[in-house]
């Protein structure tokens, strides 16, 4: 997903101005997410009125295909599941009537949704749906970006997704092949209202899964998804006349590049009670905060992103409106650990050691992250921010011990480091204070290597670099096996470090099959650890966060952010914002 | 002049393929894909990926695949927007055009009255002053111009609107309309006034004068005709350059033009909208050379195309 790739985009004016409004007085009276909100998100909601705020363009409504955050905080405000994860990330039942009916092998869920749903147009929301749902998530044809959460989990989905091969080994099935392939997906509508899906495994996060965008449903009534097929997909489309909800809101206009319009669904079935007060909800596209910013001070916006390169300007200006909230993202110096001497820990702990990871946040990020020393976020089952900071953390006299254990005393010997760094201001500033740190510190050179983002995916991917700052990751949903699996076992496909330690591949093992979700949860702490004290690839150094600007009369943002927020605060549980006059 | 016109619009059509052929080459050997991104898309997901846009066949293939589609009209489909290609353009160009021939009457306006002003007050305070905006309105860029304009007009005094453009609407076009035609001004009003300033020194306008002819008439009827050749030049590529758009400017007021539609699918790897939007401008700018060969004829009896 994406937002990191958005925000990074987004970032791209900072640096410079990040350096120079650090030097200024900062001010303001900072809100982060848990503390009480006096300003905006106070008051009673009432009935009636607009919003208007700002977020990004998407790529997709198509939620069966979508890959970017923004996109998927909007196909939640159109669209829910059976389930829907509420404000403490638990998955609460949506469409469905009650938790799912499992097995006692665990490998059967059965489903009952509540009666008499409908789609936004009045036609009836059926188990049918939603098994078309899951089906368009595993077709090839669709080539959907998150098929993968399911692939191993549902019987028959992974068979059907990788019905073409891959680039390597591609495969040509005929439509009947294709067609049977899908039959074999093991959802089904045993009646009505009552969905049936088997697994292949038991999986602890299965009702999360099944709480994401993936499993949003079809609406088959509609002729073009009827006539779909094995081999050929509709264009699930943007166009409001041909479209249908069954989430809180109805599209009613899409201005490409501009803004979206957004109504109340009057057949919205309001899972916790929550619906839409709000007449109209405007969603301005803007990818330049400091143009927000001064469009929210002339009143042309109710909301809008904090820019960050002016950040302690903003919170002298703004004051109470202004509110911060850290999210599941983690950055920090990616390393090649096939690349010498990056595959010996005393060089990576004399690097890590060598981050003054405060001084960055504050001086190279306008203070506008949380520095931590931890990879995955205590919010999402990892460990507090300073829980490594004796291991990993900022020691000048430890890092130049661990580079001399190394056999590179005062960094004689060692050899020059390319730093492969996105071609944008904050991602640059960033990098250059890596540089003189490891100059000032261990004595050693390394050499700035910016290029634009696709190229320097492309590389991280193909293991093309030595050292990557700013690098790391953003969580897709709330569970800590999403900042491990496929990122530090043996091969992984989000595994651009090459970590390959047996320790951490024997608890993954264990944790990802582990039914028990005490245990399970305790195991991914171990590996979190093991990933951080033995630097697997990465050692992280801040975690990201979300700056607003909010109206005092603007209900139901602050309350429901959380850390899936895609964009907007609150925007998973937008049904809830409003305005208290 | 019709099988002059003829030719050069024949012309145009290697031109454009030539433009289609280095930039799609070109566009496939830079690094990355359109789904090259931080989070690797899995190997299946990224073999479905490619089989549904065409990009699993050789390049070669793509190459022809291309130029089948165009000739049927299609474009192609952008893969940061799953839309139509054509329909991206049919439904931005219009705004940018609004906006950059709109632009383009300001600057033309503005240029060429503060040319001649400086020219017929040749170092005079008036001259003076028109040295000094073209100069300054070449030198200060655009985002700033815009970003001045908008604290100043919109923040503090509230007089025009922040975000957005609407033809007719004029909270929402003066800010816009001056930030991206401040720079083309300038470059007329140098150039109006270096044209001017030559003819002006000609021995036909010292007879003109010396026949008693008013000062209005020697400089309208002989004067600024004859200093048009220099002026048409650049017109014609400042007009092109407005009217394909502006990153900064729309950037800036948040207009859903096609400007930064163009920028932004290059980063992308759009390569759909690369190919459109490029030879959407090559044509644009074709034209656009060929329409002001058309009035060099107009301007200057000497001309001929036969």
């Amino acid at each position: 997903m994406s937002f990191l790739k958005s925000r990074g985009y987004l970032l791209s004016l900072v640096a410079l101005g990040a350096v120079l409004a650090f030097a200024a007085c900062g001010g303001g009276n900072e809100k982060t997410s848990g503390t009480a909100s006096p300003g905006g998100g106070a008051g009673e909601r009432i009935q009636g009125g607009t919003l208007t705020v700002q977020s990004l363009g998407f790529q997709s409504l198509d939620p069966h295909f979508s890959n970017f955050a923004q996109d998927i905080g909007y196909e939640r405000m159109l669209w829910r599941g059976l389930y829907t994860l509420d404000k403490e990330n638990v998955p609460q039942p949506a469409m469905a009537d009650g938790q799912p009916q499992v097995s006692a092998d665990g490998l059967t869920y059965t489903i009952k949704m509540k009666k008499d749903l409908k789609w936004s147009d009045g036609q009836p929301l059926t188990a049918k749906d939603f098994v078309a749902g899951f089906k368009r998530t595993c077709n090839p044809a669709n080539a959907g970006n998150y098929e993968s959460l399911i692939d191993k989990s549902v019987v028959g989905c992974g068979d059907f997704f990788g019905a073409l091969g891959t680039k390597d080994a591609p495969k040509t099935p005929t439509p009947d092949e294709l067609k049977a392939l899908q039959d074999k997906v093991a959802v089904k509508a045993i009646d009505d209202t009552t969905v049936e899906i088997k697994l292949m495994q038991k999986q602890v996060t299965f009702p999360l899964i099944i709480s994401l965008w993936l499993a949003f449903p079809v609406p088959t009534h509609l002729d073009r998804f009827a006539s779909e097929t094995a081999d050929t997909q509709a264009d699930w489309g943007t166009d409001p006349k041909r479209l249908v909800y069954n989430g809180p809101y109805m599209l009613t206009e899409y201005v490409q590049q501009d803004h979206i319009t957004l109504v109340p669904n009057p057949n919205w079935a309001a899972p916790a009670g929550v619906s839409p007060t709000l007449d109209k909800l405007v969603i301005k596209f803007i990818e330049k905060n400091d143009v927000a910013d001064n469009a929210y001070e002339a009143g042309e916006l109710d909301q809008a992103f904090a820019d960050l390169s002016n950040l302690a300007a903003i919170k002298s200006k703004f004051g109470a409106e202004y509110f911060k909230n850290v999210n599941a993202e983690t950055r920090g110096l990616e390393m090649e650990l096939t690349h010498k001497p990056l595959d010996n820990l005393d060089v990576r702990l004399a690097l890590s050691q060598a981050i003054d990871r405060k001084t960055l946040n504050d001086v190279a990020s306008n203070g506008g992250f949380a520095p931590t020393t931890s990879w995955i976020p205590e919010t999402a089952g990892g460990a507090a921010p300073d829980a490594f900071e004796t291991d990993i953390g900022f020691d000048k006299a430890s890092a130049q011990k661990h580079l001399a254990d190394a056999g590179f005393p005062n960094g004689q010997g060692f050899p020059l480091l390319k730093m492969l760094v996105r071609d944008t201001p904050e991602a640059r500033a960033q990098a250059e204070f890596l540089k003189k740190g490891f100059k000032e510190i261990l004595n050693i050179d390394t050499e700035l290597d910016p290029v634009d983002s696709a190229t320097r995916s492309q590389r991280l991917n193909d293991h093309q670099y030595e050292l990557a700052p700013r690098s790391g990751w953003s969580q897709d949903y709330p569970d800590p096996e999403n900042w491990i699996i496929s990122l530090f076992d043996t091969g992984g496909s989000n595994n651009v470090y090459t970590c390959s330690d047996k320790d951490i591949d024997a608890l993954i093992m264990k944790a990802h099959f582990n039914t028990n979700d005490q245990e399970r949860r305790q195991q991914y702490k171990d590996i979190n650890k093991l990933v951080v004290t033995r630097l697997c690839g990465i050692a992280p150094y801040y975690h990201g966060a979300f700056h607003w600007l909010i109206k005092p009369y603007v209900v139901g943002m602050q309350d429901n952010a959380t850390v899936q927020d895609s964009e907007i605060p609150g925007d998973w549980n937008a049904e809830a914002w409003g305005r208290s006059k | 002049m019709t099988g002059y016109v003829i030719r050069r619009i024949l012309w145009m059509i290697p031109v454009l393929w030539a433009v289609a052929t280095i930039t799609f080459f070109l566009m496939h050997a830079v690094p990355g894909g359109p789904f090259s991104q931080e989070k690797q898309v899995p190997p299946t997901a990224l073999a479905n990926l490619n089989a549904k846009y065409d990009l699993d066949k050789p390049i070669l293939e793509q190459y022809g695949l291309f130029f089948w589609h165009l000739g049927q009209g299609d474009l192609g489909t952008s893969f940061s927007n799953q839309r139509p290609v054509l329909d991206i353009i049919k439904e931005g160009w219009p705004i940018t055009a609004e906006l950059g021939v709109t632009a383009f009457v300001f600057a033309l306006a503005i240029g060429m009255t503060m040319g001649v002003i400086s020219a017929l007050n040749h170092n005079k305070l008036p001259d003076y002053l028109g040295v000094f905006f073209a100069t300054a309105g070449t030198a200060m860029p655009s985002f700033v111009i815009g970003t001045f304009l908008v604290i100043i007009f919109s923040v503090k005094l509230g007089w025009f609107d922040v975000l957005g453009w609407e033809f007719g609407n004029y909270r929402k076009m003066v800010l816009p309309v001056i930030t991206l035609g401040t720079l083309p001004a300038a470059y007329i009003a140098r150039v109006t006034r270096a044209s001017l300033l030559e003819v002006l020194n000609q021995d036909y306008i010292r007879t003109a004068r010396s026949k008693g002819l008013a000062e209005y008439v020697v400089v309208l009827r002989h004067t600024i005709k004859n200093a048009m050749i220099p002026i048409l030049t650049v017109v014609g590529p400042i007009f092109a350059f407005l009217v394909t758009g502006s990153f900064i400017t729309e950037s800036i007021f948040v207009i859903n033009g096609i400007g930064k539609r163009f920028v932004d699918s290059v980063f992308a790897r759009d390569y759909g909208l690369i190919m459109g939007t490029t030879l959407f401008y090559a044509a644009i700018v074709a034209f656009a050379n060929l329409a002001v060969d058309l009035l060099y004829a107009t301007v200057d009896p000497r001309i001929r195309y036969s």
